[in-house]
């Protein structure tokens, strides 16, 4: 009967039951947003190591993400070579550079130059063009979420990258940078172009292991041939990446601090009208007291209607913000709700209602059932 | 007077509210005994101590002296917890403005102490209904409290006191927000709750009405009873004999001193009123 009771009390007044739940919608919309776009910048941010194909990067030391780093001399690649388990090591060149697009304006890219004998590196989520079409001279291939940005649309579109000629040679799809520098993929060779890097040079060693080795074990061995490099494992300069970009830029904390307010807002809106609503129904809840009551009976009522109201908005924001999510597919800044992230948000919208309902029950502590006579 | 274990018994009651200079006293000594099957009345100016003395009778206070026995049990010492399932098992409120809940329907607000006790939703269902049915309201059982009108309301809110069958029944003021029609109806249901299920009903009153219900009055004036009448109405010695075994039947019913529905009378208690 207390759900029976809670419910019937939000009913009774639906404009703040609606303005309850309307609270609840705009904190969990705000927090699911952020979060998606949380989750959506961790994916974009290690989106290239994490698709490269490789086992182990090698790279210069001190190198902070996989957008930015310096150069390896040929060397590196041949020691790596003799290492035990290492199947295959390809030189990859990952630098920002300059896009000239065809009406003249200019855009900075970061040049991935792959290795076609191996493959590493190279693009994915191809939808126009091929991987192979890339070892043509000048060949380029770019994503379409940047296409408008960078001045192309279709297949033979000519720029110039720092001063020299490319060719749009194929399309991505959802092949997202964090940076505002698209990704710009093009063969090794070419890569040497449009770079400073000389040849056998790269900016980083990628090392596909032999079948049954582990990357951590071959990782370790790496480094100790690799004294003057930094060897990790994909997972683990993945999450060096993340890191860099999320919080030593200020970006994560910026959505956390977001998602938090998002909360904050919520609480204090369920918490002010659960409390108005329970101090208005005081002598209700002191006639149950008189009768014989606990407060386990009445904190039951109250709590009930903080979750009927966080249940409600969340279901109504849930659906907000995958839809608004959906919507984000074709931008260059993604907002990812996987169903888990849902449901995490989800049981966090119900224990933000079981905490702003604290207010509500700390009042009902003060009931004196003497109070229902005069 | 005798007292039985039923009895409700208040032995020289003290309690003062505050401390130092700003010590209220509200009651100084007050000594009563309500037995089942009576109908005490308790009159009184306001501030006389009346509300107080249904406090103690409740189970909601402990005097700061004296001593209060509800069926055999005292209240003192008693933790808040034992004191509510003493208001939950043994007493049944009736109050002036009724005090439904608002957002239960009529059969729902007499479910509302069953299922706080623990009974499950369809037993208290069929109660309900069935004391709706012997108050006359059995065509209101989805009403909410504000579609039925002050003596539908005041009928409902006995239904509710009695519904978990408690031994005794406190009622504040239970004719005071009522029309005479109603009045005089309310007040003959908890005379019955009385005289026929051998129930303690304690009335604390200023409506004279009242009076040729009731079997005994006491006068609190300062916190001290002032005069004492009764009985008004001396029992025959065929309801004596009647009372004794419904309380009877109810003490073997309960075990515990308590009310048993074993003792309660079936039937219409009330044949239509607005």
């Amino acid at each position: 009967m207390t759900t029976l009771m809670a419910w019937r009390n939000l009913r009774q007044d639906p404009i703040r039951f609606a303005a309850t739940v309307i609270g609840i919608v705009f904190a969990v919309v705000l927090i699911s947003l952020q979060t998606g776009m949380l989750l959506g910048f961790m994916k974009t941010s290690a989106g290239l190591v994490e698709n490269a194909g490789a086992d182990v990067w090698i790279m210069a030391r001190g190198t902070s993400n996989v957008d930015q780093s310096g150069l390896l001399n040929e060397s590196a690649y041949y020691r790596a070579l003799t290492v035990d388990g290492v199947e295959s090591v390809a030189r990859v060149v990952i630098q920002f550079s300059g896009w000239k697009r065809p009406d003249g304006g200019m855009e900075s890219v970061i040049l991935v130059g792959f290795d076609p004998r191996t493959g590493m590196a190279a693009p994915w989520n191809i939808v126009e063009g091929s991987r192979d079409a890339l070892l043509a001279p000048n060949a380029v291939m770019v994503d379409r979420l940047y296409a408008d940005k960078l001045g192309v649309s279709k297949l033979g579109d000519r720029v110039e990258i720092v001063e020299r000629m490319a060719v749009i040679a194929g399309f991505t799809s959802g092949v997202r940078t964090f940076t505002q520098s698209p990704y710009v993929f093009t063969s090794y060779n070419n890569a040497l172009r449009y770079t400073n890097v000389e040849h056998g040079g790269a900016s980083y060693m990628l090392v596909k292991a032999k079948p049954g080795v582990e990357p951590a074990a071959l990782a370790e061995r790496l480094g100790a041939v690799l004294t003057k490099e930094e060897v990790l494992t994909t997972s683990d300069f993945a999450s060096r990446t993340r890191q860099y970009w999320i919080l030593t830029t200020g970006a994560g904390s910026a959505l956390i601090m977001g998602a938090a307010l998002g909360g904050l807002v919520g609480v204090i809106i369920v918490a002010q009208t659960l409390y108005s609503a329970t101090v208005e129904r005081l002598a209700e809840y002191a006639t149950l007291t008189a009768i014989g009551a606990g407060t386990g009976y009445l904190n039951r009522i109250v709590l009930t209607q903080s979750l009927i109201a966080g249940g409600i908005g969340f279901t109504v924001a849930a659906v907000i913000a995958s839809v608004l999510a959906a919507s984000s597919a074709s931008s260059p800044a993604a907002v990812l709700l996987p169903p888990l992230a849902i449901a995490t948000i989800g049981i966090l919208t119900l224990a933000l209602c079981a905490i702003a309902s604290l207010l509500a029950i700390r009042k009902l502590y003060t009931i004196d059932p003497t109070s229902v006579f005069r | 007077m005798i007292q039985t274990p039923e009895s409700l018994i208040v032995e020289d009651a003290v309690l003062t509210y505050g401390k130092g200079e700003f010590a209220t006293p509200a009651l100084r000594g007050v000594s009563l005994t309500a037995k089942p099957g009576e109908v005490l009345l308790i009159r009184g100016p306001s501030g006389s101590g009346k509300t107080t003395l249904l406090q103690l009778m409740g189970a909601m206070k402990e005097p700061d002296k004296g001593k209060v026995s509800i069926c055999g049990t005292p209240t003192t010492g008693l933790s808040q917890k034992r004191l509510r399932a003493m208001r939950l098992n043994r007493i049944g409120f009736v109050f002036q403005f009724f005090n439904l809940l608002s957002s239960l329907r009529a059969w729902e607000n007499i479910a509302a102490p069953l299922d706080i006790i623990g009974m499950d939703r369809g037993a208290a269902e069929k109660r309900a209904k069935a004391l709706l049915a012997e108050f006359g309201l059995a065509d209101r059982a989805d009403h909410f409290p504000k579609q039925l009108s002050g003596g539908q309301r005041q009928r409902l809110a006995v239904a509710r006191a009695i519904a978990h069958d408690p031994p005794v029944i406190l009622a504040d003021e239970p004719t005071a927000a009522l029309d005479t029609e109603n009045g005089q109806a309310v007040a003959q249901i908890l005379r019955d709750l009385a005289v026929k299920e051998g129930r303690i009903v304690v009335l604390v009153s200023h409506d004279h009405r009242l009076e040729p219900m009731v079997d005994r009055e006491i006068t609190i004036e300062d916190g001290r009873v002032v005069e004492e009448r009764g009985p008004a109405r001396p029992k025959s010695n065929a309801l004596r004999s009647t009372l004794s075994a419904l309380i009877e039947a109810r003490r073997a019913a309960s075990g515990d001193g308590r009310g048993g529905s074993g003792a309660r009378q079936e039937g219409p208690r009330i044949s239509s009123l607005s």
